[in-house]
Order: C-alpha cells, then structure tokens, then sequence
C-alpha cells in the first residue's frame, strides 16, 4: 500500500541518537483478546511513514503528519493483529507517542512478544501486549522509556 | 460520480484518494470527512453516490453512519474500509446495507475487485 519494502530483522529498535526523537503508536484491543499493540520506530522512519503517506518530501512532512501517520499505521498493525489473535475484539483509537525522553506505562499488561523488522532501511519494532492475568496494580504494567 | 471518504486519518484518506486513481477511478469528484458525524452532515448537506467509510473513529464510528442512514436516510451506496476485517464485521456490515468491505492494507486491484458493479 505505501512502497515500502519491510523485512524480518534480529535487531531491536536502537536507543535514540541526537537530533532524532523516538515515536511509538499505540492501540488497545478489548474482548476475547485484552491488550495493546504499539509500533515504535525512530524520528527517520516515521519521516519516511508520513512521505509515504502524504505523497511529499521527507523534510516536508510535518509534526502532525508524522503523528498521523504513526497512528494509522498502529492502527493497521493493531487490524492486523487482531485477525491472527482471533476471537471477537474491538480496536480502541490509536494514541502516539513522541519525543526522546518519556516514561509510559501500560497499566495491568505484560509483554507477549516483541518483533523487528527493518523498513526501507529503518529499524521498527512491533510489540503486542496482553491482559496480565495476575490483575496487579497499575504501575506493574509493560512500561515504555526513553531517555 | 461524488464519492465520500469517511477516516479520521487525513493520511489515510489521500492514500484512498490516490489509491482510487491508481485504480482507475480518475474521473470521480472526491470529497472527504473526518468521523462519522461529520459525514453525516456532508451527506445530507451534498447526497454523495458512494461513501467509503472507516469504521473505527471517533465521535460517530462508520457503523453507526451507516445504521442512521438506513434508519433516517439519505442511502447512498456504502461499503468499510478499515483494519478491522473479521467475519463477524463483515457479516455486521453487510446486514446494515453495506455493498462492499475492503481490508487496510490495500492495493488498486483490491479497490478494483470490490467496487466493480458499484462504480
């Protein structure tokens, strides 16, 4: 649908390096399957994601595209996902993450797994989350940093 | 033909826009709305032929849009696009009135097979 050639990877996303913030899109699926699934990438790729969307330069692209262009595309993985977990669920709406120092948390998840692809180039990791089935209190959730 | 694109995704509504010509549909005036309300207000402002419509957005989601226009009209011809693609969807959409559903991601030969006969 945009062009971009994807590839399985072994490599895990990289910290974030100067000048480039990290962005992450999030979505939440609730029913048979209670979770999350959030796509992160680095400030280049998401550039390359909003171009690819918006049909423009890399350098063109604006912050509100960007953050446009990781939601959807947390929304499609989050589709995606959805239809291999089976059962009958409901995506929430996409909610982004950006900048090169946060903390967020996920409250009442744990980690499922954790995949890396490379995008035109651009490391991307994709991380589905599930209902911690020891309920616990909200800080003990999956919790995404940078810094 | 005016064809309404229904997605609180502005990205992905010039992806649909162009993923239309890409298809084929040049000639066909497009117009775009971002939730569902919105599109309900364009609607019945302008009477599009074709609505193509997400299903998961905000403020009115695409199944709603569509169960009010078959309950209140106008009735344009509607089908989804979205992420969300299960049998259990499918079966919902097609009980209220859609006339095709077609799956994020998507190419021009998608487009083609689901709205021959509509366009």
């Amino acid at each position: 649908m945009l062009g971009l050639d994807l590839q399985c990877s072994d490599t895990p996303l990289p910290p974030v390096s100067a000048g480039h913030r990290r962005w992450s899109g999030h979505i939440a699926l609730s029913g048979d399957w209670r979770g999350a699934v959030a796509v992160a990438c680095l400030e280049p790729m998401a550039r390359t994601a909003a171009a690819a969307m918006f049909g423009m330069e890399l350098e063109a692209a604006t912050a509100a595209e960007i953050q446009d262009a990781i939601g959807e595309l947390a929304n499609i993985v989050g589709g995606q996902a959805k239809m291999v977990l089976g059962g009958s669920c409901a995506l929430g709406l996409p909610v982004v993450i950006e900048g090169d120092v946060f903390e967020a948390t996920v409250p009442h998840s744990r980690l499922v797994v954790t995949l890396h692809f490379r995008c035109d180039g651009h490391p991307v990791d994709v991380v589905i989350l599930g209902a911690d089935p020891r309920g616990g209190a909200p800080a003990d959730g999956v919790h995404f940093s940078e810094n | 033909m005016r064809i309404l694109i229904v997605d609180d995704s502005r990205a992905m509504r010039m992806i649909i826009t162009r993923t239309l010509r890409q298809a084929g549909y040049k000639e066909h005036t497009v117009e775009e709305a971002g939730d569902g309300a919105a599109a309900l207000d364009a609607i019945r402002a302008s009477a599009p032929d074709i609505v193509m419509s997400d299903w998961n957005m905000p403020v009115m989601n695409g199944i709603e849009l569509l169960e009010e226009l078959q309950k209140n009209g106008p009735t344009p011809t509607f089908g989804f696009l979205t992420t969300e693609g299960s049998d259990e969807m499918r079966e919902r959409a097609r009980n209220a009135g859609a006339k095709f559903f077609i799956t994020k991601p998507f190419t021009p030969e998608a487009f083609q097979e689901a709205l021959a006969g509509v366009i």
